[in-house]
């Protein structure tokens, strides 16, 4: 009975004009979306390689100079775009995507593609994730918001009714025929997608397993949609009530919910502006060691003990450059304090992803984007990780040039210059994002809270009955 | 006619409890809406007097410092810091250059949370227009504010179809069409006065939510009379121009949920798609652009 229910509604919906109609529209505009993502992840990677290696050759070829002028002069760390974000673009928009690494400094990154385009940009774009998180569950709406509303309507509930086929029966069809055009369409944008990408030149750390993973979250998303859209359906007497209670529902999870709770958490959690994280900074700073300031009652503090280590009496006998062992212990210092100011604002986010998994009980598209973003490599915890990993190659290069002045330079020699081919000797910055496993038991909550919506959309259909 | 169909139209839509509907949904979705934009300016605001007052009491500071020097007195700061210099002033004692916020901006947050309200320009330093963003959490970029402007772009439209997408539709199905066809009216005719009633109706009750929001809150849009008509003004042609679009689609269309899809088909389309452009930005050149310092 499951198997005839089940065929007869497909094959209604397949021979519903607006069905097929709907279905092409979004097919297209699917595919449309995957080759803009793909054309610019491609053009994206390109940029990428090109400031890469042309940053590389200017911090390679400045020529002789003193070590802490070339700390000064900098380099650049370049945040890179991962395969799947062609799926799920995330953040990215709105995060730097390259952080200045000098001497002293930790900045953050900056230049984001959002600060470049217009308030247009905050409406939709036609990528693969504005299709899978907004497009797909409205679909889901158009093919089953009539599911059994119209069972009244052209009066077949009565027909149903004499045939004694078993409510979870007809449920389990009707589940069936609004779900399979759903995870075929899902299936094989994932199967186009992962073709794409694995085909891409240098596809780097693309892997199966984490769009397997981005798969079965969508997945799971639309399960939780199909639930709800029949349960209203079932609830509800008109179709017509039924298309506006199932898009309502739609605006709240997708729009509403997220807008609101975007809000909510800045209102509890703020971040400070710009200039008062560097004024508190700068106030902490003036509170420690400063490098350049030899005068100051911690670099006289510094010298005595030093000097009492090795048994000397003047910094001019020390076996290395005072100068430069003064200016490594003032970056070292400057890192404790930038790293203290850079961790509140990583706790006012972990307290803010509070409130939005507070409110993933109201939507299950938070939790979604959340797990879709993480696989990615999009979300914000993969931009903080890179914020880390150049803030910590930061550091080591500072340690690497002011070790060079110690070694080499006799104490007050500021005139001393590098040679120019020791450049070269530093690492170039590496940066390889969080293992999908990594990332899935950092998001363990996320994971859960879509866990609780399916068992819980399954369960309201307990709730359904054949009247 | 007409007076009939006000009358009926009026009674229908109190009785169908449409008007009442409306009205709460209406002052809910721009109660919160408002507090959400006030509360950001009162933010942006409290930021750049913070700020101001800070740059007040490091100027009496300043101030004291340059007492004790002309005084003759040993002070304690390193000495290229001293105010004496005009270079040491301005680069350690800067102002505050800050946008101050307009009156009508909690309506729309825009690119307000992206953009950083106030700097301090010094002597030496990067130029400003490098790097002008705020510090904000881009989780909350990603999912932007729920501001007036997003329940009047993206709510007020849904709200019209609701209200519009089975006018004639309901007829037909309800078998009320035959009786309507032998009244002196041609059918287009009935249908344009329905909506123009609706729209009418509706219009009057957005106008009347939203002075009662801004009454409650406390902005004093009578002083601002006319940026306060203009947004009116927005609104309502922004809302005709939904109900064409509802008109249009209730004379072609047929059932009551083939409209409502197809008005549903019209929205995405004009809310969420047609700001798609094509745009290719250069992520990474601008930091290269960035010439290095010669030493």
């Amino acid at each position: 009975m499951t198997r005839k229910t089940f065929f007869k509604e497909s094959k209604e919906l397949f021979r519903d004009g607006r069905v097929r109609v709907a279905m092409i529209i979004v097919v297209i505009l699917m595919c449309v979306s995957v080759w803009i993502s793909a054309r610019q992840y491609q053009n994206i990677n390109e940029q990428y390689k090109v400031a890469n290696t042309s940053e590389r050759a200017i911090w390679d070829n400045q020529g002789e100079k003193n070590p802490h002028s070339a700390a000064h002069y900098g380099t650049y760390a370049f945040k890179p775009k991962y395969p799947l974000s062609l799926v799920d673009q995330g953040v990215d928009k709105y995060a730097g995507t390259s952080i200045f690494l000098e001497a002293h400094k930790h900045n953050e990154a900056q230049f984001s593609a959002a600060s470049d385009q217009t308030g247009l940009a905050r409406f939709g774009d036609l990528t693969p994730d504005f299709m899978l998180l907004f497009m797909m569950p409205l679909l889901i709406i158009l093919l089953g918001y009539n599911s059994f509303t119209k069972e009244h309507e052209m009066g077949t509930l009565t027909l149903l009714k004499s045939q004694g086929i078993s409510s979870w029966k007809w449920i389990a069809g009707k589940w069936a025929a609004l779900f399979l055009p759903i995870l075929i369409l899902t299936t094989v944008l994932f199967i186009i997608a992962g073709l794409i990408l694995s085909n891409l030149r240098d596809f780097g750390v693309f892997d199966w397993n984490a769009l397997l993973w981005m798969y079965l979250v969508y997945t799971v998303y639309y399960i939780i949609f199909v639930n709800l859209i029949l349960f209203i359906s079932a609830k509800t007497k008109k179709s017509g009530i039924s298309l506006v209670v199932a898009l309502s529902l739609w605006i709240l999870s997708c729009l509403a919910i997220p807008k609101a709770a975007s809000n909510i958490a800045e209102d509890a959690y703020p971040y400070p502006t710009r200039q008062e994280f560097a004024a508190n900074v700068l106030k902490d700073k003036k509170q420690g060691l400063d490098g350049h300031n030899p005068w100051s009652k911690k670099a006289q503090r510094l010298k005595e003990n030093v000097l009492a280590e090795h048994g000397v009496d003047s910094v001019h006998k020390l076996p290395f450059n005072f100068d430069a062992y003064r200016m490594q212990k003032g970056e070292e210092h400057e890192a404790e304090i930038y790293f203290k100011h850079y961790n509140y604002l990583k706790e006012q986010f972990v307290k803010q992803s509070k409130v939005y998994k507070g409110l993933a009980a109201f939507s299950p598209y938070l939790p979604t984007r959340f797990m879709s973003m993480a696989i990615a490599h999009t979300d914000y915890a993969t931009h903080w990780n890179f914020a880390d990993a150049a803030e910590n190659y930061r550091i080591a290069t500072q340690k690497f040039l002011n070790k060079n002045f110690e070694q080499n330079a006799a104490y007050g020699d500021w005139s001393y210059r590098a040679d120019a081919n020791f450049w070269k000797q530093l690492p170039a910055f590496e940066y390889s994002p969080p293992q999908l496993g990594a990332v899935l038991s950092q998001n363990f909550s996320n994971l859960g809270v879509l866990g609780c919506w399916l068992v819980g959309s399954f369960a309201l259909l307990l709730f359904i009955k054949k009247m | 006619m007409f007076s009939y169909n006000f009358k009926y139209e009026l009674k229908l839509l109190l009785r169908s409890k449409w008007i009442q509907l409306l009205s709460i949904l209406l002052l809910l979705l721009f109660g919160f809406s408002t507090y959400n934009g006030k509360e950001k300016v009162a933010k942006r605001n409290a930021d750049v007097v913070a700020a101001k007052n800070k740059v007040k009491e490091n100027d009496q500071m300043m101030l004291q410092l340059l007492d004790s020097i002309e005084k003759g007195m040993p002070v304690s700061a390193s000495r290229w810091t001293i105010p004496t210099s005009p270079m040491a002033l301005g680069n350690y004692h800067p102002r505050i250059a800050a946008v101050a916020s307009q009156p009508m901006a909690f309506v729309a947050t825009g690119q307000a949370d992206l953009f950083t309200h106030y700097v301090k320009p010094k002597v030496t330093g990067d130029d400003f227009a490098l790097n002008f963003t705020e510090m904000t959490s881009p989780v909350q970029l990603l999912f932007g504010s729920f501001d007036l402007a997003f329940v009047i772009v993206y709510l007020l439209p849904l709200l019209i179809i609701a209200f519009s997408y089975n006018v004639l539709s309901s007829e037909k199905e309800n078998g009320s069409l035959r009786l309507l066809a032998s009244q002196p009216i041609g059918i287009q005719n009935w249908v344009l006065q329905k909506l123009s009633l609706r729209f009418f109706w509706l219009s009057a009750l957005v106008i009347l939510s939203l002075c009662v929001t801004f009454l409650i809150f406390g902005i004093d849009w009578f002083s601002m009379l006319k940026s306060f008509l203009l947004i009116i003004g927005l609104i309502v042609s922004y809302m005709l121009f939904w109900f064409s679009l509802a008109f249009l689609v209730n004379l072609w269309g047929g059932s009551s949920a083939k409209n409502a899809i197809s008005l549903l088909g019209l929205w995405v389309l004009f809310v969420l798609l047609s700001t798609v452009y094509a745009k290719s930005t250069k992520y990474y050149a601008i930091s290269n652009a960035f010439t290095h310092p010669t030493n």
